[in-house]
């Protein structure tokens, strides 16, 4: 659901970050605030304990080009992981356009990244949406934690795992969103797949 | 965030366990550079090592805890020999010489452990800052579920009982005291099906999220709200800087009547609840 002003020649679109508790979707947002230019970016909000966990949501407004003379405005959401604060992630994903979800490497968190993701599905259906219609990127987070102490799950595994519940494969992209790497590639390419769709239904 | 008796979920169960696991590489990999710093301050300036003793130890007590947490034994015993060779060097009964040898020997051990290093690019969010952070907040998780507020028993008796006695009047059906992170701390009044622990957390997030609005127009916090119903009504306060007073009333109370007592009430609960610690 889009926001498209035709007479600010701009378009709106909505991407949240979604998946389990301490997965680190606001880790990804933290560094996208960190390191891109400041021109092309909006304040970032944060509502969370201390610093903390998010309690409600983070947010963190971005510019990115123009397609046919169309300013696209990306606003980037977190959702509060805890599973207690289903409601909120409800309100937040109102009106999504595109979902990246954070998967946690972690082998302790296998059915935590699965359930969340059932859970994702359940409440876009409560908004009417489809997550098999929805543009998706599936991040597999804290590749940082691989040959250390800590078991990690393969990235093969994983995206089996996750998979098997979509109905077509979502691109998948390996990530350390404390150290960075895989950040902005899952940024790029959310955002290519949602405009693109948004695109699509301009044209329709 | 807050030790309680009144019977509640603890929200954020498991939480820490995950938070750790995660940060663990990066620990150990700080604790291997604090050795190799005392080891060359062993080596530069012997007898001048207090400052590099007490960075070993501190990281130290903070990984025995996460090793225990997360249940690994290799990591265990690893990290108490690491800790009696340190205890022997503080107590005179291990000789610099001998602890640079003995403690060489097991550091490949502990590189092992700790996975490959990927924080010495400087591009990621962890530096030294961001560090201590982290050590701090892993340091309060040592005492239990982070005791950042401890309520007793006996002030959350008197609390209630005051509540009870000065607030609950005709009109008002539940009024709940509430902590910044959601934590529902006492809970009053005969409102069935109440799902207080979820009212308590959306009531949080709603005060945060009011918070952010008041931010953007330069006000710090704005330290009441009310929603006004059709059958009844929502008003909340700020108590001190930690804590939220709730309060559900039905139509017939005045507004007025309710600010009054509540800012009233509000003053009290500041005294007798706790701060913050740490």
């Amino acid at each position: 659901m889009a926001f498209i002003n035709k007479s600010a020649k701009e378009i709106q679109v909505k991407i949240v970050y979604y998946g389990p508790g301490r997965c680190g979707k606001t880790t990804n947002l933290l560094y996208i605030n960190q390191k891109m230019n400041a021109k092309f970016m909006g304040k970032m909000i944060s509502i969370d304990t201390r610093g903390d966990k998010t309690l409600f949501f983070d947010f963190l407004p971005l510019s990115l080009g123009a397609i046919r003379g169309f300013n696209i405005r990306v606003q980037l959401y977190t959702v509060p992981g805890q599973v207690l604060y289903n409601e909120s992630r409800k309100m937040v994903l109102k009106g999504v356009d595109g979902v990246v979800f954070v998967a946690d490497s972690m082998e302790v968190q296998r059915e935590p990244n699965k359930e969340s993701l059932v859970n994702l599905r359940e409440n876009l259906s409560e908004d009417n949406l489809d997550l098999d219609e929805l543009p998706l990127v599936l991040q597999l987070n804290k590749r940082d934690l691989e040959g250390s102490v800590i078991p990690v799950l393969d990235p093969q595994t994983m995206e089996e795992d996750l998979n098997a519940l979509l109905k077509n494969p979502a691109p998948t992209a390996l990530a350390s969103a404390i150290q960075g790497p895989g950040v902005f590639e899952t940024l790029r390419e959310i955002s290519k797949i949602t405009i693109k769709s948004v695109h699509y239904k301009l044209r329709a | 965030m807050t030790v309680q008796n009144t019977g509640s979920v603890d929200i954020f169960e498991g939480a820490e366990k995950i938070e750790v696991m995660g940060r663990l590489p990066a620990l150990l990999w700080a604790f291997i550079d604090a050795i190799r710093h005392l080891l060359d301050n062993l080596k530069t300036s012997p007898g001048q090592q207090t400052e590099a003793v007490h960075e070993v130890t501190r990281l130290l007590d903070v990984l025995v805890l996460a090793a225990h947490h997360i249940g690994n034994i290799e990591l265990k015993t690893q990290l108490s020999s690491q800790a009696e060779m340190v205890t022997a060097l503080i107590n005179g009964g291990l000789s610099g010489e001998d602890f640079i040898r003995t403690i060489a020997a097991e550091l490949p051990k502990l590189e092992q452990l700790a996975g490959p290093r990927r924080d010495q690019a400087g591009e990621g969010l962890i530096d030294k800052v961001a560090m201590d952070k982290h050590v701090d907040m892993l340091e309060r998780i040592k005492s239990g579920r982070s005791a950042d507020i401890v309520v007793s028993v006996d002030i959350l008796d008197d609390v209630r009982a005051y509540l009870s006695s000065e607030v609950m009047t005709e009109g008002i059906s539940s009024v709940l005291v509430i902590d910044n992170a959601g934590s529902l701390i006492v809970s009053i009044g005969d409102k069935s099906g109440l799902d207080v622990i979820s009212l308590a957390a959306v009531a949080a997030a709603n005060f945060a999220a009011t918070e952010q609005i008041a931010r953007l127009i330069g006000e710090r916090d704005f330290v009441l709200l009310f929603y006004k119903g059709h059958n009844e009504s929502f008003h909340f306060s700020r108590v001190g800087g930690e804590y939220i007073i709730v309060t559900i009333f039905n139509n017939t109370l005045s507004l007025g009547l309710l600010r009054l007592k509540i800012a009233e009430v509000a003053q009290v609960l500041e005294k007798k609840l706790p701060k913050r610690q740490g």
